[in-house]
């Protein structure tokens, strides 16, 4: 899947659960274990492995990507493949819980808030160093923040960041140009990851060929489509981790091969199964996360038929959505709730139930609209097979309601370049968390203009902000709420389903706990 | 002509060749919908930051000023940088072309030694039953999808005996070699058809020329027959075919080294082109070039070694 990362800031877990303001807030690290996260929602096999005899040392882990990285440069990072790769070099002062709720100490053992929301006191973890040996300080988180800003795709995440004070080596405090009580959000991603000052002597371009972290592992070699071969970070100042020696990710873009070399004893995980490849899997071996990943389709409301909201209704009323998570997903999914991918942060729904399917009622709109006898177009990338199987619904279902669908496959790039800039009717696409924050969907939408369909969405960018600017989960969930009934009014875009992600895992792997989204982390995971 | 001057000639010949292939992939990737800008800076940059993306990539030049400025840099040993990565595109293409290479080497030696014998088998009785049996398989084997050969070859043999590797490039020179057997067996399973068809054809008409006949006479028969009067007139034919076919064999590899995941030149294409890495695509697209001209020129002087009446005309 070419499910793109999203951005956005991230709900807060309200730990102490107070609903007033905040006189200061000390999150204490969870504390990194082999079992951390939320158990239940793991499969059978995902329990066993939880609870197996004790972590070994040593090892290679052997996993397969789904899709190309997009390099190691932080700002450039777009693939969910690459949040992957990265955060296994680079790590962020924050780390996510694999439960898709809280976060647990990155490089970052503390973090502190003070009653105005606009200073964040951090301090590092002891010992922290980079895989050159060389002392992680407060001076190279400053470096490292001021290269988050100054990046062009990833730096509005950290705009708000005014300064980095620094108190002495390992404390530092972030000075906000506005309350913002969810920054640990942003600085969980893996494009916040945390790099020597001034590139540790080498020019920028030279760094990120050859990329240096305070994460788990360092890189030997990497390329975007060939084997990433990272080997244990020996300055890494957890003691004990990681666990593994080496890790070897290669790129399969074949499922077949995928499958076999899984079968085969090759391969020790495989990133990214969904429900269509699930039944080619040996019976146990996939861990499922709740449901997350949405497929949407999106309608460009600047052009005629899908400028009229009727239009649109009509649309979202002639979805079978249950009959997509049969067909698509072989059940392992479920209908959305709303247009935000749940089980993430502080979810909610919207006011009143989200759209299932109406076929009198989308009629009657699709007439009165207009778009009944109309014949439009239906873009998607035919790289993602799940994207395919969507398309050819979504144009029967909308058959049924009078409207021609013409479906229109276009590789990524092409089908990027036309949605990007309007050039589109109807197109489908998907997106997912990547820190657990509802704002983090949320800003995803409303940096791509509106996810691409140009609706206005200055409503939906000032709820974001009242979101960051309080600490109370009451008032957050209330904002989410409003934020979904803004989807379901307005629908620029609809969500077609909430899928589960799955990992594939060798029994002799152990420790691997994603997050809903399908990340993970690898200073946990050990070979039997 | 000689055979050294013959060889200089179409090394200067590849030069005016290269330069039109590039030009032409050049321009089919201008006329490619897209942004290569965006698809480098990403979804979330704004338009402005798309924009000075472009200027510093060169995009904003003509299109004869981007081929100039390629054409200038490709002189001097520069294929560019990937649009992606900033990496150099020939630091790309390095690791990638002895897979790609060691694929297509291994393959062109399996289907000489598959289509050889199952040929000249095939001649010597013609219409008799390993005849039939050979063209028969002949057939199967060219109608058989290529990545479906693949597939099975791995679950036939590699994944029931764990002998061989399901995918993969291996380390170390042993292990390469174990990782190719598969994938390059399916690029010979490929190759081999046509070959056994062609050899067959042209030994059947040898064994029936005068100085096979003559030879004959003198006592001449068995394996020495065939190997010192058929072989060396019935290859010719055969060696060119194999050039045309590796030629198009390049371009499968692809498909092969999609299937068993192969590190290679064909995979790095298809992910260039993905995230329309024009350097890249160029870089790839100027290697296979050379590789298949190359492989031409190797054709025609082996040919000429074999046939001394081939003459080398200027």
């Amino acid at each position: 899947m070419t499910y793109k990362e999203h951005d956005g800031r991230s709900t807060r877990r309200q730990f102490l659960g107070s609903a007033g303001a905040l006189t200061a807030v000390t999150l204490t690290g969870l504390g990194v274990g082999a079992c951390g996260g939320s158990a239940s929602t793991h499969s059978a096999s995902a329990a066993a492995q939880s609870s197996a005899t004790r972590p070994k040392r040593g090892g290679t882990l052997h996993e397969a990507r789904y899709e190309a990285i997009d390099g190691f440069k932080l700002d450039s990072i777009t693939a969910n493949t690459t949040y992957q790769a990265v955060q296994a070099v680079m790590e962020p002062l924050v780390k996510v819980n694999p439960n898709g709720h809280a976060y647990l100490p990155g490089l970052a053992e503390s973090w502190s808030v003070d009653p105005t929301g606009k200073i964040w006191t951090f301090r590092l973890a002891p010992n922290v160093r980079f895989s050159d040996g060389s002392p992680c300080t407060s001076k190279d988180v400053e470096f490292s923040v001021d290269t988050w800003k100054a990046g062009p795709n990833n730096g509005g995440y950290y705009t708000i960041i005014k300064d980095v004070e620094i108190v002495d080596s390992r404390t530092f405090k972030l000075h906000l140009s506005a309350p913002d009580y969810n920054i640990t959000s942003p600085l969980s991603m893996a494009i916040a990851g945390v790099i020597p000052a001034h590139f540790a002597g080498m020019t920028a371009d030279q760094f990120w060929l050859t990329p240096i972290g305070a994460g788990p592992f360092k890189v030997d070699s990497w390329s975007i489509s060939g084997p990433i071969n990272y080997t244990r970070n020996p300055y890494y100042f957890r003691p004990g981790l990681p666990y593994l020696d080496a890790i070897v990710n290669t790129l399969t873009t074949n499922d077949n091969q995928t499958r076999l070399a899984f079968l085969s004893g090759e391969l020790d995980v495989v990133d990214g199964v969904f429900g269509n490849l699930a039944a080619e899997y040996p019976a146990g071996s996939i861990l499922w996360e709740p449901v997350h990943f949405t497929d949407v389709l999106l309608f460009n409301t600047k052009a005629p038929p899908f400028d009229k909201l009727a239009a649109r209704q009509a649309a979202a009323y002639a979805i079978d959505y249950p009959g997509i998570i049969r067909a698509v997903y072989k059940g392992r999914g479920a209908p959305p709730q709303g247009w935000l991918p749940p089980n993430v942060g502080v979810w909610a729904p919207p006011s009143k139930p989200y759209f299932s399917q109406n076929v009198s009622l989308a009629r009657s709109l699709a007439q009165s609209s207009g778009l009944a006898g109309q014949t439009v177009t239906l873009r998607y990338p035919p790289e993602e097979e799940e994207f395919v199987e969507d398309a050819a619904l979504v144009q029967a279902n909308l058959k049924a309601i009078g409207v021609n669908v013409v479906l229109t496959p276009e590789a990524t790039p092409t089908f990027l370049g036309n949605v990007t800039t309007g050039k589109y009717q109807l197109a489908i696409w998907g997106y997912n968390a990547s820190a657990p924050d509802m704002g983090n969907n949320i800003q995803f939408i409303t940096t791509t203009n509106c996810f691409f369909t140009g609706y206005p969405d200055k409503q939906l960018a000032d709820l974001l902000n009242a979101f960051y600017e309080t600490p109370d989960l009451t008032k957050q969930r209330a904002l989410v709420q409003q934020m979904q009934n803004f989807g379901s009014e307005h629908v620029p875009f609809v969500a077609l389903d909430n899928t589960e992600y799955g990992t594939a895992i060798a029994a002799n792997t152990h420790g691997v706990q994603p997050t809903p989204w399908g990340y993970y982390y690898y200073d946990t995971i050990w070979k039997s | 002509m000689g055979r050294f001057a013959f060889v200089g000639k179409r090394l200067l010949a590849l030069v005016p060749l290269l330069l039109g292939i590039v030009f032409v992939v050049f321009l089919l990737l201008k006329i490619t919908p897209g942004n290569p800008a965006r698809e480098a800076v990403g979804l979330r940059a704004s338009p402005q930051a798309v924009a000075q993306a472009a200027r510093t990539m060169g995009l904003d030049e003509s299109v004869p000023g981007q081929f100039l400025h390629y054409l200038d840099d490709a002189i001097h040993g520069n294929l560019g940088y990937s649009f992606k990565t900033n990496s150099p595109v020939i630091d790309v293409l390095k690791p990638q072309i002895p897979v790609t290479a060691w694929l297509i080497v291994v393959g062109v030696m399996l289907s000489l030694l598959i289509s050889v014998p199952l040929a000249v088998g095939a001649a010597l009785r013609p219409d008799g039953l390993v005849d039939h049996v050979v063209r028969g398989l002949s057939v199967f084997a060219l109608s058989m999808p290529i990545f479906w050969v693949g597939i099975m070859l791995i679950t036939v043999i590699a994944l029931p005996t764990g002998a061989l590797p399901v995918g993969g490039f291996g380390h170390g020179f042993l292990g390469h070699l174990r990782a190719i057997v598969l994938p390059a067996l399916t690029t010979a399973i490929a190759l081999s058809p046509v070959l056994v068809r062609s050899l067959r054809a042209t030994v059947i008409e040898v064994l029936e020329s005068e100085y096979v006949s003559a030879a004959r006479s003198l006592g001449v028969s068995g394996p020495r027959l065939v190997r010192r009067f058929v072989m060396r007139n019935a290859l010719s034919p055969m060696i060119t075919l194999l050039a045309v076919q590796t030629g198009y064999f390049l371009f499968a590899a692809v498909i092969v080294e999609t299937t068993f995941n192969l590190p290679g030149l064909g995979q790095g294409l298809v992910s260039a082109v993905d995230n329309e890495d024009f350097p890249l695509v160029q870089g790839y697209t100027l290697v296979f070039a050379v590789a298949i001209v190359v492989i031409y020129l190797v054709a025609d002087v082996v040919v000429a070694l074999l046939d001394p009446r081939v003459v080398v005309e200027g």
